[in-house]
């Protein structure tokens, strides 16, 4: 104990010091922040309150609100966070207010503004940065509102006048006729550059988009932090309500939204305490992957030194069990994000870790992308812990390429992931929608390490058995010979080998619900998808169209089975017929024969299966199924008529009718 | 993965084969299931091949051959023919050749017809009466000129009566005395008319104390009118007066009470039993002014839930007729499918046929108006409404309320009949908002009895102020009560009709109405739509989800036989046929009815021994899907089937599990009371199903669908309803339904039995009920009561 306390004593300064030392550096050396050592590195946070205006609180109030969450997160998350507070911008406010649960990124920058240049001018024909920018442009054209609205909240903010935003702000200069002027004039290379609103920048020809950094939008504030959270106090009722929910920075994710409420306003900087909390996702990087497994590294995870086995966990903590969810961001030179993508229906599952380092088993679906890839610095994969948010999830399965037409009739299994038994969960509705339930028990997997030594143990038993199998029916075959007996026949099926339990003590426990669903259309599986329920609410999964190979598998199938009725129909009626005539009943005999003729024969049953092959074609030429589907459905219809040539090709009628008439002339003696 | 599930199935399929190509000759080695192609060996005398015996002399080669009948003139051997002389005879072994014997040859020819008759003698001094009456039968049929016949059969009737009376035979022992008396009046005269004086009076006493007055009346009656006053007749004819008499005045009383209703059934008693009784005439004239009341014998009770659009549940559909009014009303059939009423007004589909345009009507006074009814379309397509409605869900895209009167729907995609979706049944209690009350209160129920009153104040009601608390002596007959007596025995039913007890019965077999068709106070009648019927797989029994066991069960049963003899008792397919899928066949391919039915597919024929090989196939393909989960094979547990209380249904359960069991299925039936709950429907692994399926482009989605009980799992199913749903014109539905029939049919998600049109009777008293309709009480207010008429 005092060991293990005098240990964590010694960590914990050393991440004292390590975290003073980022900080100097940090502080001491602008360039150096380029350079972060990713485990030590705190996430740098900021927590933006929206007050509604029903809220009956002072400004004091609402600032004491403000200070003390950020107190409680500072001594909950420790050195991990580094945490900024303040009052949500007002461009922001009314789309946080009106629709935090719905907010997205495109909302959030909608009403900014972008630096545009032109492409064509010498001036900024090169200029591809906002810094370079700064130095290069002689002039910045803006329009009357969008010089008010810039300079006025620039002024609030105190600009170094060596910043890049400062010397743009310089340039500016005012054309009254407005935007459309000023989109004008640079299409007609009369000016080089220009600040105008976001949403006019679309399509516009010989200019280019920068990334603009002015310090308030969101370009700028998401490259500067790693989270930004956005705290939405209202009232309902009597009850103050707070809503959060977390924006990833550089993932660009916007997280569930995590709701509580209180009728008292002294609980509610522990209620916002613990919200943010459960709105927080540790992330993780990949340092390397393979098909199954990938070591990941955590961020910050060198800053938490102060845990033991029985105090509190760091919320920052990635352990192991945690799910999380793969994220790929790839930039340009000049560290713009020219990728951003969620991985979707992939996930991974941490099955180690020291701390910083960590194995993780990934699941993914059938052809899904892994995380394996090229590596360096502008691609970057990251993964965010899971937060199931709702009680409920549906998965809607949807056809890819045309979202709009579900796909009914699907049905559901889980797999587990231990005993890979399956387990029907529904049927996608006339929506294409399915309600998936949360586990009833916490799901358990095997480490990749111990499911692939499993795997090769059973390869290799497998192979043994085999040789052992055939080492004896080398030795029978031998003792036969010697003996001159006849030679024994190889032995019909592989030999059986049990696997040997899986040792419960070797499962990790997962902290979150993941599930591997199988979605199966008829008889075939659509897909294999890793799923996590209680993230969303409707989860879209965008599938081959099945339809016209489902609908050939509903006519195939039930005509398969016409044809073994009628084979079973056929042998009955001959072995009756036989049986009549080798008892000298001919006139019961003839009855037999007769029905036999008047069964469907061979062209009769090609013909039917002719006319229901030529409705399907049809049907594809006038709505191609996938590729997939339609070797399947030609499969299908290469088998029946194989099934046809195989069984009913031979005239059973003919040949009982020639043994009847045999018999009737006294050729076929009773009894034969 | 994907080809693998293909590859899995064919590979089953193969497996299939090769199993039932192996079974197919075993089963035929070992023991045989019985089936129409047994051989029939000799049997009795009757029904052979008419023959004569010849017995040879022990100096021809003793022996005896069968000949054919010898044509004897006059049938009389000759007495004295010459030795020599020779006869032609054609030998029963070999018919295609003569031969001759000589009359020295022969010791003794036996004729046919002596030989049939020393074996009814024989019979007789055995006391096999049956087998007696057989060979008396079929020579009174062939030879009715044979000399000792008619002392023979005067003989048996007489030497009858005496095991009859011993067996409590009494109606046969009636029945053999009068037809004594009637071949023979002069036979032991006294000795017979004492016997049907004494076996007549016991069977009247017996009815008396059954209570079956209609009987004993109906006895009595035929007594009188063929031996008149015979004393049997005298003493009861003055007792059954008296009893009328009595009930007559137990009727009044009543009647001074204000019990009507039991007032009318105690008049209506009296009446039947003693018809000249004019006080119980003029009793129920007057309480049939003040208190119409019509009492109707129903073969299926209905239960709590009413529904006068239910698809599968026809106590519930005609029931809820009474007490409600759905938002839309199938009324007919028509060549696109069926006619349909607006309750609030009038409804026109778009020509793109992507909106339906409702028009409420100011005059017809309801609750519900234009904003209302627009909120009520809304919630049944909001899933997360309690009133959802996926069918309806899947179609609906808004509504627009054009001012207080108008409602324009907007459709997601065409649809030819949306407003066959919207059969929807709305509160029934006019207090209420968005109410659509029928004329008739809820039920109010007794042990076997549903009361529906006739609501305060509604349409059409006995005049002004007309309540079903008080009497009204104003206005027209429109009944102020109908109740619903439920028969779990037809013939029980049609005796009360008789009598007078009830006004008519729902359902009636064929045969039954082709008798009352001849009574002259009845009337029969036919439904205007056949009710399909069909046992739908419930359970996740083994053996049941196993298709090829499902058709190894349609194979098993042979629903031909069935309809056609104890269930119908008729042949003609205008009272009932097979049908090869959930669709009703109508009465041909040009019967609107028939649009969604596809001919080409034929009903599965009866075929019991390919029926045993599919059972074998399913046990293997379950065996080794066992022994691949290292699981024992699940047994063959006992199949539970569900069935609706009602004698046709229960008849039908019970024929199919013997006929199971021949091919080794074991199968019970579980009766469902009205309105099942679920957990009883849970216990069934097969239930038998009435529907009224007449609009198959929607009822199909009613049947199969998400808000069904029934609803189907089968990918192909739900797949044939997306396209169903997704059809835009009639080509496109037509089209879809067929194939579903054809789907339906090569995989059995239901297992379809047949069409079966029904029928009703009633008395004519009740007037204004209109020929053929689709449901009972469809014209209910247009009933009238007249005075009530009493049974014979």
């Amino acid at each position: 104990m005092i060991e293990s306390s005098s240990i964590r004593r010694s960590i914990t300064a050393i991440g004292t010091a390590i975290v003073c030392w980022c900080s100097l550096f940090c502080s001491t050396s602008a360039k150096a922040q380029e350079i972060k050592i990713w485990e030590f590195s705190p996430y740098v946070v900021k927590l933006w309150f929206n007050f509604d205006a029903s809220v009956p609180v002072s400004d004091r109030s609402k600032s004491k609100l403000m200070s003390d969450i950020t107190a409680d997160l500072e001594r909950t998350f420790k050195a991990t966070w580094q945490i900024q507070s303040m009052e949500l911008p007002q461009q922001l406010s009314r789309d946080v207010s009106r629709k935090l649960q719905d907010l997205s990124i495109a909302d959030i920058s909608r009403n900014e503004f972008v630096l545009i240049v032109s492409t064509t001018q010498t001036e900024t024909k090169t200029t591809r940065t906002y810094e370079a920018a700064g130095d290069a442009v002689s002039q910045v054209y803006v329009s009357p509102s969008t010089f008010a609205a810039i300079t006025s909240t620039a002024a609030s903010l105190n600009l170094p006048s060596d910043s890049a935003t400062a010397k743009l702000l310089a340039k500016l200069k005012v054309d009254d006729q407005g935007d459309q002027s000023i989109i004008d004039s640079i299409k007609g290379e009369k000016i080089t550059a220009a600040f105008i609103p976001r949403w006019r920048s679309e399509g516009i020809g010989k200019t280019r988009v920068l990334h603009t950094m002015l310090p308030w939008q969101s370009e700028s504030y998401l490259n500067e932090h790693d989270k930004i959270y956005f705290v939405n106090v209202t009232m309902e009722g009597d009850e103050f309500r707070l809503a959060v929910r977390e924006l990833d920075c550089p993932v660009v994710h916007l997280g569930p939204m995590f709701v509580a409420g209180s009728s008292n306003w002294a609980s509610l900087p522990h209620l916002g305490s613990h919200l943010l909390q459960r709105a927080f996702a540790p992330v993780a990087r990949v340092d390397n992957a393979g098909t199954s497994w990938a070591e990941l590294r955590h961020k910050a995870g060198g800053l938490i030194v102060d845990e033991n086995e029985e105090g509190e966990v760091n919320p920052a903590r990635i352990r192991v069990g945690d799910v999380l969810h793969p994220f790929v961001r790839r930039d340009d030179r000049n560290g713009v994000p020219l990728l951003l993508q969620a991985l979707t229906f992939t996930y991974c599952a941490v099955t180690e870790s020291d701390g910083v380092k960590m194995r993780a088993n990934i699941y993914t679906y059938s052809g899904g992308p892994g995380l394996q890839g090229k590596q360096n610095r502008r691609t970057s994969r990251l993964l965010l812990r899971v937060r199931p948010a709702v009680e409920e999830s549906d998965v809607k399965v949807v056809v890819r390429g045309n979202t709009k037409k579900s796909q009914p009739g699907c049905f559901l299994y889980t797999k587990d992931f231990l005993t890979e038994e399956f387990k029907f969960i529904g049927r996608t509705d006339w929506r294409g929608r399915v309600h998936v339930p949360m586990p009833e028990e916490s799901v358990r997997v095997l480490p990749d390490t111990i499911r692939s030594q499993r795997f090769d143990a059973l390869i290799q038993a497998k192979r043994d058995a085999i040789a052992q199998a055939q080492k004896e029916y080398e030795a029978l075959v031998k003792k036969a010979e010697d003996e001159g007996l006849p030679v024994p026949k190889p032995p019909d099926a592989p030999p059986v080998v049990v696997q040997a339990p899986i040792d419960p003590a070797t499962t990790i426990k997962l902290n979150n619900p993941l599930m591997l669903l199988y979605i199966k259309s008829g008889d075939t599986v659509l897909a294999k998808l890793p799923y996590v329920p209680g993230l969303q609410e409707i989860d879209t999964a965008e599938l081959l169209d099945d339809t016209l190979r489902l609908q050939s598998e509903a006519i195939v199938r039930g005509y398969q089975s016409e044809i073994l009725d009628l084979i079973g129909k056929r042998n009955l009626y001959a072995a009756r017929a036989k049986l009549l005539l080798k008892n000298g009943k001919l006139e019961e005999a003839t009855k037999f024969v007769d029905k036999l003729r008047d069964l469907p024969d061979f062209n009769n049953m090609n013909d039917e299966l002719g006319s229901l092959e030529r409705k399907i074609l049809d049907q594809a030429a006038a709505n191609p199924p996938p590729r997939a589907g339609q070797i399947q459905i030609d499969r299908m219809f290469k088998s029946t008529r194989e099934m046809l040539q195989k069984y009913l090709q031979e005239d059973v009628a003919s040949a009982m009718s020639d043994q009847l008439r045999k018999a009737n002339a006294g050729e076929l003696p009773s009894g034969t | 993965m994907e080809h693998s599930g293909l590859r899995t199935c064919f590979q089953k399929l193969m497996v299939g084969v090769a199993i039932l190509v192996a079974l197919a000759s075993t089963l035929l080695t070992g023991p045989c299931i019985a089936q129409d192609e047994m051989l029939v060996e000799d049997g009795p005398l009757i029904d052979q091949r008419p023959f004569d015996l010849i017995h040879l002399t022990d100096e021809a080669g003793p022996g005896e051959f069968k000949v054919m009948i010898i044509p004897f003139p006059g049938r009389v051997i000759p007495k004295d023919p010459q030795p020599a002389e020779r006869i032609q005879v054609v030998l029963m072994k070999f018919p295609e050749r003569k031969y001759e014997i000589a009359w020295k040859s022969i010791a003794k020819i036996e004729l046919f017809e002596d030989m049939i008759m020393r074996e009814a003698q024989a019979r007789l001094e055995e006391k096999d009466f049956i087998g007696a009456f057989q060979n008396l039968s079929f020579m009174m049929r062939a030879y009715p000129n044979y000399p000792r016949l008619k002392e023979l059969r005067q003989d048996f009737l007489w030497r009858s009566l005496t095991m009859s009376f011993q067996g409590g035979q009494y109606a046969q022992m009636l029945s053999a005395l009068e037809e004594l008396r009637r071949v023979a009046p002069t036979f032991r005269e006294k000795d017979v008319m004492a016997a049907m004086n004494r076996i007549a009076r016991t069977l009247v006493e017996d009815y008396e104390k059954k209570g079956d007055l209609a009987s004993a009346k109906a006895l009595l009656t035929r007594l009188m009118d063929t031996y008149g006053e015979i004393d049997v007749v005298k003493e009861w004819k003055q007792k059954i007066e008296n009893q009328a008499r009595a009930k007559q005045s137990e009727a009044e009383q009543f009647f001074k009470a204000k019990r009507y209703r039991d007032a009318q059934r105690a008049a209506a008693v009296s009446l039947s039993m003693f018809p000249e009784l004019e006080e119980s005439k003029k009793l129920l004239e007057e309480i049939n002014r003040i208190y119409p009341l019509v009492r109707v014998g129903v073969m299926q009770r209905c239960g709590q839930k009413i529904d006068p659009s239910s698809l599968m549940d026809w106590a519930g559909r005609r029931a809820g007729g009474l007490s409600f009014q759905p938002l839309f009303q199938f009324r007919a059939t028509g060549n696109e499918g069926g006619d349909y009423a607006f309750a609030l007004g009038s409804h026109v589909l778009s020509d793109d046929r992507k909106q339906l345009i409702l028009t409420i009507d100011p005059k017809i006074q309801k609750s519900l108006n234009a904003f209302g009814l627009a909120q009520i379309l809304v919630d049944k397509a909001t899933p997360d409404s309690p009133q959802y409605d996926p069918s309806w869900a899947a179609i609906f895209d808004s509504v627009e309320a054009t001012g207080g009167t108008q409602l324009i729907v907007n459709l997601q995609r065409p649809n030819v009949l949306p407003h066959a979706l919207l059969q929807w049944t709305l509160p029934d209690d006019p207090t209420l908002p968005g109410a659509l009350p029928g004329p008739y209160l809820a039920p109010t129920f007794t042990e076997n009895e549903a009361s529906f009153k006739l609501r305060p104040n509604a349409q059409g009601a006995n005049a002004q102020g007309a309540n079903a608390q008080g009497p009204n002596s104003q206005g027209s007959n429109l009944p102020m009560e109908i109740v619903e007596i439920f028969y779990a025995d037809p013939k029980e039913a049609i005796n009360d009709l008789i009598r007078g007890d009830i006004d008519m019965i729902d359902q009636l077999y064929p045969s039954d109405a082709k008798r009352l068709a001849s009574e002259s106070r009845l009337q029969t009648m036919s439904y205007a739509l056949p009710t399909t019927h069909m046992l739908i797989p419930l359970s996740e029994h083994p053996y049941l989800v196993k298709e090829k066991f499902r058709r190894a069960l349609m194979y098993a049963t042979n629903r031909q036989s069935m309809l056609q003899g104890e269930l119908l008792k008729s042949s003609d397919p205008l009272d009932g046929r097979l049908i090869s899928g959930p669709f009703p066949k109508g009465l041909g391919e040009s019967d609107p009815l028939a649009y969604a039915y596809n001919d080409e597919i034929e009903p599965i024929s009866y075929n019991p021994q390919l029926a045993k090989l599919l059972v074998l196939i399913s046990e293997k393909e379950i065996e080794a899907a066992s022994a691949k989960l290292g699981q024992p094979k699940p047994e063959l547990k006992k199949l539970v089937i569900g069935c609706p209380d009602f004698e046709f249904a229960r008849v039908a359960v019970q024929a199919m599990i013997q006929q199971w069991e021949i091919i080794g299925v074991p199968a019970e039936s579980k009766v469902l009371p009205p309105d099942a709950p679920a957990d009883q429907l849970k216990e069934c692994d097969l239930i038998y199903v009435i529907t009224t399926m007449w609009e198959p482009a929607t009822d199909i989605e009613r049947l199969l669908g998400a808000s069904s009980f029934a609803v189907s799992s089968n990918p192909f199913v739900v797949q044939g309803l997306e396209r169903v749903r997704a059809a835009r014109n009639w080509k496109e539905i037509r089209d879809a339904l067929q194939d579903m029939h054809r789907i339906i049919n090569y995989h059995l998600p239901l297992l379809p039995l047949w069409q079966v049109t029904d029928r009703f009777v009633l008395r004519k008293n009740i007037e204004g009920v209109s020929k053929q309709p689709i449901s009972l009480y469809q014209s209910i207010k247009s009933w009238r009561v007249k005075v009530a008429t009493a049974g014979k």
